[in-house]
């Protein structure tokens, strides 16, 4: 079992040292003259310090669960990554049709007639609005 | 004479057709999408943003402004009709869900209306008083002074919304961080653009917001199941007379700790509520009626919330300081607007800002007007399923990202954000401190490495004090950076004994027989349900 605070504290560690280890690409420079990684290294150095204090503190209090649902997280990703990819290769209405469809899989009730519903009212949406307030959707 | 003037000239720009529906359509949209489950203010905000930018820059904040208030007082009213708390409305829920429950819900509506009318106004004279005094103080603020106040308004941020200041600010400088991306505003070279090209204009902030607060809450929303208090319908709206006289001393002190808690650091709507509640509860005249649904329960609470809504454009405004993650999503939709808010704004665009403060005082009549009639008709959103609405929510992020650049690459940018913000969530990180350091990092690094430039590389004006101030404080500069920076220390000294207070509590419970631990907590009773945690 995770320890959330731990894992809280982990996560941050992460970040800072994706950010810290990209700096000596750029030119740091020194405090009187800054170049443009110096303020980046020293945000994430602080990052770094505060993740570890977290780590640090967590094991002196209670441990909490961490709970994670990969279920709902996945579809929900699946469902925008499919709309962004099929309007651009294939066109919009599909790829809200994908969306909708991957999405609806998501809540508890699933049924195929209310996903069509849903569907066809959201590609009129998106007709509406690139018809009438001249919002330019590559729909078809 | 000065304000009367002043406030003439903004409803002369605010009072045209074109901005009259603007600020009705902002109020409505805004109160319609604020009454939906999980979508709290900043939610609401960024994903109605892409509607303004076809707009000129008065009417875009003016219906800014209206999605703004109007987003909460939809909370207001969903928190009161069924018990659904938003971050904006947590107090909203105690007694006016328990006047629900007595079948007085027109009559708590009708109060939490009047009452932000109350707050409201008094709010905007506070605003209209104080703004243009303020912006004069901003011209003391050098690069070292600006640096200062950022700092100490993201540990006043975090420790007002997630209570430890470690926390928000660690995401605050995790929001700093994603706004280095992009290109270095002063040499030109691209930085942790990962070779990703769409990356090198820096990430847009509606992504970031829509990913974060659209995205993230659904899929949490998701994994609850769902349950709601089920609403009646049945709705008396006017008030008697005894009850509607009740209003007025609790509407008035909450507008006044409303208005005062609204211009504070890191406060805002949602820290004013519990101080007015708190207030009325020790000087109201019915105080032991409170928790019961009683109307000072209601009217206090609606009246700081509306109040500090309002007051919390003065920093903003006059110093330029967002002072809370609302208002920095305020701040960049200004940006975006092309309106960049501070000191200057007052002088350079008077008609926006008269503009903008008198059209807070329209919207307030609309939403009276509007709403309070026929909150029947907007309840009626509720009869809609989850299921049914959040493919909605979700196509509405998409689309709302997609035309902000015309670019699909920007939706890879908003998924991305939303596993994030989901991963944040599960890890109890609130992600509101990150988009304030996402909007100041920018900001923060200009001004740091203007401050470094100037003094070599010294820290010394960080804690530079010139003691002569004292004694003559019209000549000399006044310590604004070093007394900042020792309100800083001062929270984290604090926060430092309060854990290990904490701590040693903890450990005496736990080496104490668990017999104690049945026993009834006196404070939780009285406090909001725990089970009401905020959600933006």
């Amino acid at each position: 079992m995770i320890n959330q605070l731990t894992g809280r504290g982990l996560l941050l560690v992460a970040v800072a040292l994706l950010f810290l280890l990209q700096a000596p690409n750029l030119t740091v420079g020194n405090l009187s003259r800054p170049g443009p990684g110096l303020f980046p290294v020293i945000i994430s150095s602080i990052l770094l310090v505060i993740g570890i204090t977290i780590i640090g503190r967590s094991f002196l209090m209670e441990r909490v669960p961490f709970e994670f649902h990969w279920r709902n997280l996945a579809l929900i990703v699946v469902s925008l990554l499919s709309f962004a990819l099929i309007s651009e290769y294939v066109n919009m209405l599909a790829g809200i049709a994908v969306m909708t469809t991957i999405a609806c899989y998501a809540s508890e009730d699933f049924s195929i007639p209310r996903t069509a519903t849903i569907v066809v009212v959201l590609c009129a949406i998106a007709w509406s609005m690139r018809r009438f307030l001249g919002v330019q959707l590559p729909l078809y | 004479m000065d304000i009367i003037n002043n406030l003439a000239f903004g409803f002369e720009h605010a009072l045209t057709m074109q901005n009259l529906l603007l600020c009705a359509t902002g109020c409505v949209v805004g109160m319609l999408v604020g009454l939906l489950p999980g979508l709290g203010p900043l939610a609401t905000i960024s994903l109605l943003l892409p509607l303004t930018f076809s707009l000129p820059p008065a009417g875009a904040l003016i219906m800014l402004a209206g999605i703004y208030y109007g987003a909460q007082y939809g909370d207001n009213v969903s928190a009161i009709t069924m018990k659904i708390p938003h971050a904006a409305s947590i107090v909203a829920c105690i007694d006016g869900y328990q006047m629900t429950l007595k079948g007085k819900t027109g009559v708590a509506l009708f109060t939490a209306g009047v009452s932000s009318f109350i707050g409201g106004t008094v709010a905007i004279i506070v605003l209209a008083w104080l703004a243009p005094v303020l912006s004069n103080v901003a011209l003391l603020f050098g690069p070292v002074e600006y640096c200062a106040l950022v700092l100490f308004g993201f540990v006043c941020v975090s420790f007002v919304t997630t209570g430890s200041v470690l926390d928000g600010l660690a995401m605050c400088f995790v929001g700093v961080l994603l706004g280095q991306v992009g290109t270095d505003i002063e040499t030109g070279g691209q930085r942790f653009t990962f070779n990703i090209i769409s990356l090198s204009d820096g990430i847009h902030l509606v992504s970031i917001a829509l990913g974060l607060f659209g995205i993230a809450e659904i899929t949490k929303n998701l994994d609850n199941k769902e349950h709601r208090s089920p609403f009646s319908g049945a709705i008396k709206l006017i008030p008697t007379w005894p009850e509607f006289k009740r209003i007025f001393p609790s509407a008035l002190r909450g507008s006044v700790v409303g208005s005062i808690l609204g211009i504070m650091p890191g406060g805002g709507p949602v820290i004013a509520q519990f101080a007015a509640y708190a207030v009325d509860k020790r000087f109201s005249k019915y105080r032991h009626e409170i928790g019961q649904g009683a109307i000072e329960g209601v009217a206090g609470q609606a009246a700081a919330d509306e109040a500090a809504a309002r007051t919390s454009f003065i920093p903003l405004m006059s110093l330029g300081i967002p002072e809370n993650a609302v208002m920095a999503l305020m701040m960049a939709a200004f940006i975006i607007n092309g309106i960049q808010p501070g000191p200057s704004m007052i002088a350079k665009h008077p008609e926006l800002f008269w503009g903008l403060v008198a059209s807070m005082w329209i919207g307030n009549c609309f939403l009276l007007l509007l709403n309070v009639p026929l909150v029947r008709i907007w309840l009626s959103v509720f009869k809609i399923k989850y299921s049914s609405l959040f493919p909605a929510i979700l196509f509405f992020c998409c689309i709302g990202t997609y035309s902000i650049n015309s670019n699909i690459h920007d939706i890879y940018t908003t998924a991305c954000f939303g596993f994030f913000g989901y991963v944040f969530l599960r890890f109890k990180l609130d992600p509101a401190p990150l988009i304030l350091g996402f909007i100041l990092g920018p900001m923060l690094e200009e001004n740091f490495r203007r401050a470094m430039l100037i003094n070599r590389g010294s820290f010394e004006p960080f804690f530079h004090v010139n003691w002569d101030w004292f004694i003559n404080p019209h000549d000399v500069k006044p310590p604004i950076a070093a007394f900042l920076i020792l309100l800083v220390s001062m929270f984290f000294a604090w926060q430092l004994i309060s854990f290990f207070i904490d701590l040693r509590k903890q450990r005496a419970a736990r080496s104490a027989a668990p017999a104690h631990a049945a026993e009834p907590n006196l404070a939780a009773a009285n406090a909001p349900d725990p089970q009401l945690k905020p959600e933006l």
